[in-house]
């Protein structure tokens, strides 16, 4: 069922900056980052703390919060639109309609004095002006294809659900407009094994059914297995490495990367073989000069001190941003 | 508390504009209090030529019903002002403090106890309690005027002492504590406390405007016996005596001690501003 | 058991009101934690698995005496904790420490590192004087990893990252050298470059203090790295379900549970992750804790479930095999 448009990627991001701009410092949260997102596709942004995804989604939405700013780049949609410039009646109708974010934390920040279906479905149905019995309709589907029983979800209050029932919840409402490109910021941190493992499978299953495009924000590596066929790895506001999934796993060619896989302690594997990644994350008021990753990693050499890497094209579809890449393994 | 502590504490001070004004006022009070008397000296003998004179180069503030100056009387009186209420508000706090912390502490049956306590403090109307207690209790010793101010202040400060306690009572960094095997007792004065600073802080000036407003209706309606100059004296003197608010000519002599409380209590809230910077390790690094 | 427990808990039971008595009702009651047994031996590593609200840190809080038991015993050397003398009491608490999982809320803000980490040795004198205290401390910062100790000594926990928080946190447990750490998911707010840090630390500090560890988490890749050499327990809705050796439990688990926990967990192997199918479970979603079903509690979503024996007793903790145990009426519970 899915759409093919004559715009191969959904999204195209080109040399995108942040910053936030406090009173006395400022903070580039995104530097120079491109980045395309092929219609239909699935990607995984992999990152820790301060690595800038959450900005760069929020950016694709054109919902960075001040004191934050876009300071260059741009960020065309569809092989048309250019979502920085769009405002007002335009903006609103690109949010939620083209593209729907269900932001980090979201399962918590239900109201809990209302039902579930008041809170969403019918705020929905109350903004936008649609058919209230086919939105009623639609969102029963939605519910099914993510294992929920419509009408006990839909009257239920938040705390009658578990964690993993109202992120479901969640994912269902944000796809009741059809938007082509569904963003998760970090879906399952707050959820059991379990559930993670059912909503990594239902976003597959949607990813076939729906021909929606699919952005999955995590720290957590090893969730990129499930459901996104690219991974793009974000350290300090930049990317150091996209390839497909498989790609990084098995030979990731940033050091970065490689770092993670080592300090990922895994149920399978030889548990010798684990090792973490030097120092701390960076200090994003302070960061370093020419490579963001050079104090921690083991392959830096004087030109990593001084300059930071471009991000390279080394194969089709592959791009690390590493002057060393070649040494990695 | 080492030297670079109050080096600090004085920078953050200093860098929150409030803050900085009401210290200034407070230690002009304070100046005031401790070297005025020394510097103006007030002359008892009544100059009847100087009855009810009005504001003047030599009499700033004019002169009283007896001719005598205002702006002395003023500055004599702060001395027994601020020596009362600061008595008063260190009683409250201290008392309030320790019924609070001990109460949502140590809960079950002491907290039970001290609740009920509290709640019969809270139950008595403040002013009249305070009105009899200065009545029967005759005294003008300025410790004891301080008691009988915080008669029931104490009570509100314990219970919302009580509740921040139990708020922080469940925070891990307490519970690592009983871990190690601290006192409960400890637990309390060491580590919940510190943190509680600033609210501590801030209710002291509060109870300290509280004692201030309490000792003027004191001396004002004349429960407590005199010392001529505190200003709630002044309001009586001038009521009473001399009608002033319904005599034009006397205006000013109820104007000028309530121009001075007011400034007071202004001092004291604009430096509560800068209270909770001072407590805030944040702002010290 | 062969060798004697250090601290054991046996039929384990703790129990909170949960929601409100209303006018006329009783307020209802949810067992925490439900007639738990565990013991762990003199510098043994023992993982604690579990999602969450499955009881896994209400236990390890209640098995070092930071939680009263509703009903049960936790043993320490074999002596009942709520029945020792002042003096017993006072020599098992410095022997029982916690290391809480959010570094954000487990040091005191007001306080400097210094403070923080010698408040145990201050407070129960074990050192005569202040100069002694101010060594013993740098000793234990360096020993944490965080160096040099003399310009940590004097910051206040705002000023420090999550992972070097979770040091002081560490070192403010070490400093007493006890017997006994309880680590309730210490990880799980850590950045992923930096867990292995600070498992490979705690480690570390194992072979230097001889210290046992009741290691709490969700994260089974943690669990297996930490108590490599150890058991490893899991628990579910307030039952312990599985113990065994760690390598063993989870190349063979047993329990029904187990093998659907670890059928779910993530590996970072795409390979490995196309062929790994999860076990399908009667039912997605967990019961209500508080309402959980008649029997087993597994029940409900268990596909192995037996109709007229699962529903109607909780199965027991057997030994099925040597060291391993499983509450499940699969193996003759």
């Amino acid at each position: 069922m899915s759409l093919q448009e004559e715009c191969p990627n959904i999204y195209d991001i080109d040399n995108l900056t942040v910053e936030y701009v406090l009173r006395n410092s400022s903070v580039k949260a995104v530097t120079d980052v491109s980045l395309d997102i092929s219609n239909g596709g699935a990607i995984g942004i992999v990152g820790e703390s301060g690595s800038g995804k959450t900005t760069l989604a929020l950016s694709m939405l054109n919902l960075v919060p001040t004191p934050g700013k876009v300071m260059s780049g741009k960020i065309i949609f569809n092989g048309d639109k250019d979502i920085l410039s769009l405002k007002g009646e335009e903006l609103r109708q690109f949010r939620w309609k083209q593209v729907a974010m269900v932001f980090q934390g979201a399962l918590n920040s239900f109201n809990p004095v209302l039902r579930i279906g008041e809170q969403t479905l019918e705020t929905i149905t109350e903004h936008e002006s649609i058919d209230k019995q086919k939105a009623l309709d639609k969102a029963n589907v939605l519910l099914k294809l993510v294992r929920l029983d419509p009408e006990r979800t839909l009257k239920a209050f938040p705390h009658e659900l578990s964690g993993g029932m109202r992120q479901r919840a969640m994912i269902a409402m944000a796809l009741l407009l059809d938007p082509r490109v569904l963003i998760l910021d970090e879906p399952t941190t707050a959820l059991d094994v379990m559930s993670q493992k059912y909503i990594l499978n239902i976003l597959s299953e949607l990813r076939k059914r729906l021909g929606v495009t699919i952005m999955l924000l995590t720290h957590d590596l090893a969730i990129c297995t499930e459901v996104v066929d690219r991974v793009a790895v974000m350290y300090a506001g930049r990317i150091m490495e996209v390839a497909k999934t498989e790609d990084i796993f098995l030979r990731p060619k940033h050091p970065y990367s490689l770092g993670l896989m080592q300090a990922t302690p895994s149920v399978f594997g030889d548990v010798k073989k684990r090792k973490p990644i030097p120092g701390s994350p960076p200090d994003m008021f302070n960061v370093p000069k020419g490579c963001p990753f050079n104090p921690r990693c083991q392959y830096a050499i004087d030109v990593c001190r001084e300059t930071n890497p471009a991000l390279e094209e080394i194969s089709k579809g592959r791009l690390v941003a590493c002057y060393r890449w070649r040494d990695v393994s | 508390m080492e030297l670079n502590d109050i080096v600090s504490s004085l920078r953050v001070l200093v860098e929150n504009k409030r803050a900085l004004i009401g210290s200034l006022v407070l230690l002009g009070f304070i100046l005031m209090a401790l070297f005025g008397p020394m510097i103006f000296p007030l002359d008892m003998n009544p100059k009847f030529n100087l009855v009810y004179a009005p504001p003047s180069l030599e009499h700033p503030l004019g002169c009283d019903y007896i001719g005598l100056d205002i702006l002395t009387e003023i500055i004599w009186g702060a001395r027994d002002v601020l020596t009362i209420v600061m008595i008063g508000g260190v009683i409250t706090v201290v008392l309030g403090s320790i019924v609070g912390l001990v109460a949502g502490y140590f809960g079950g049956v002491v907290d039970l106890l001290l609740n009920t306590l509290v709640d019969i403090a809270l139950t008595i109307p403040g002013l009249p309690l305070i009105i009899v207690l200065a009545g029967l209790i005759q005294t003008r010793d300025p410790i004891s005027i301080g008691l009988i101010l915080s008669a029931n202040a104490w009570a509100a400060l314990a219970r919302s002492m009580r509740s921040q306690v139990l708020s922080i009572k469940e925070r891990d960094f307490i519970e690592a504590s009983k871990a190690i095997g601290i006192g409960r007792l400890s637990i309390v004065f060491y580590d919940v406390l510190p943190i509680l600073m600033p609210f501590v802080g801030i209710n002291f000036l509060f109870a300290v405007v509280q004692s201030l407003y309490a000792s003027v209706a004191l001396f004002f309606i004349g429960v407590l016996p005199f010392s001529t100059v505190h200003w709630g004296t002044m309001l009586n003197i001038a009521m009473q005596v001399s009608g002033a608010i319904f005599v034009p000519y006397a205006r000013h002599y109820v104007i000028a001690p309530v121009i001075f409380i007011i400034l007071l209590q202004v001092g004291l809230i604009l430096f509560s501003y800068g209270v909770e910077d001072i407590f805030n390790p944040r702002l010290r690094t | 058991m062969k060798a004697e427990n250090l601290l054991e808990a046996r039929d384990l039971t703790v129990r909170f009101a949960a929601g409100s008595a209303g006018l006329f009702g009783k307020a209802t009651r949810f067992s925490a934690v439900d007639n738990c047994s565990l013991g762990v031996k003199e510098k043994e590593v023992l993982s604690l698995v579990g999602e969450s609200g499955c009881g896994k840190t209400t236990f390890g809080k209640t098995a070092i005496g930071l939680i009263k038991p509703t009903s049960g015993t936790v043993l320490y050397e074999r002596k009942d904790i709520w029945k020792l003398s002042r003096n017993e009491y006072a020599e098992f608490r410095r022997n029982a420490q916690i290391i809480h999982q959010d570094p954000y809320s487990s040091l005191h803000p007001v306080k400097k590192v210094y403070e923080i980490v010698s408040s145990g040795v201050r407070y129960h004198k074990l050192l005569p004087t202040e100069q002694k205290i101010r060594e013993k401390s740098i000793e234990v910062l360096g020993m944490v990893g965080l160096n040099p100790p003399d310009y940590f000594m004097n910051k206040y926990p705002h000023q420090l990252s999550g992972g070097q928080r979770q040091r002081v946190s560490i070192a403010r447990a070490v400093i007493l050298s006890p017997r006994f750490i309880l680590a309730d998911e210490i990880v799980t707010m850590i950045d992923v470059s930096m867990k292995i840090g600070i498992l490979n630390l705690l480690l570390e500090l194992r072979e230097n203090l001889g210290s046992s560890f009741l290691f709490i988490t969700h994260d089974f890749g943690v669990a297996r790295y930490f108590a490599e050499g150890g058991r490893t327990a899991v628990m579910y809705l307030g039952n312990i379900v599985e113990v065994g050796k760690t390598d063993e439990l989870i190349m063979d688990p047993l329990h029904p549970y187990t093998k659907a926990l670890l059928s779910a967990v993530p590996v970072p192997d795409p390979i490995l992750a196309k062929e790994r199918k999860m076990v399908e479970l009667r039912k997605i979603d967990p019961p209500d804790p508080v309402n959980p079903p008649p029997g087993c509690k597994f029940s409900d979503r268990c596909p192995f479930f037996m109709e007229g024996k699962c529903d109607v007793k909780l199965p027991e903790l057997v030994e099925v095999k040597d060291g391993r145990l499983v509450a499940c009426y699969l193996y003759g519970s």
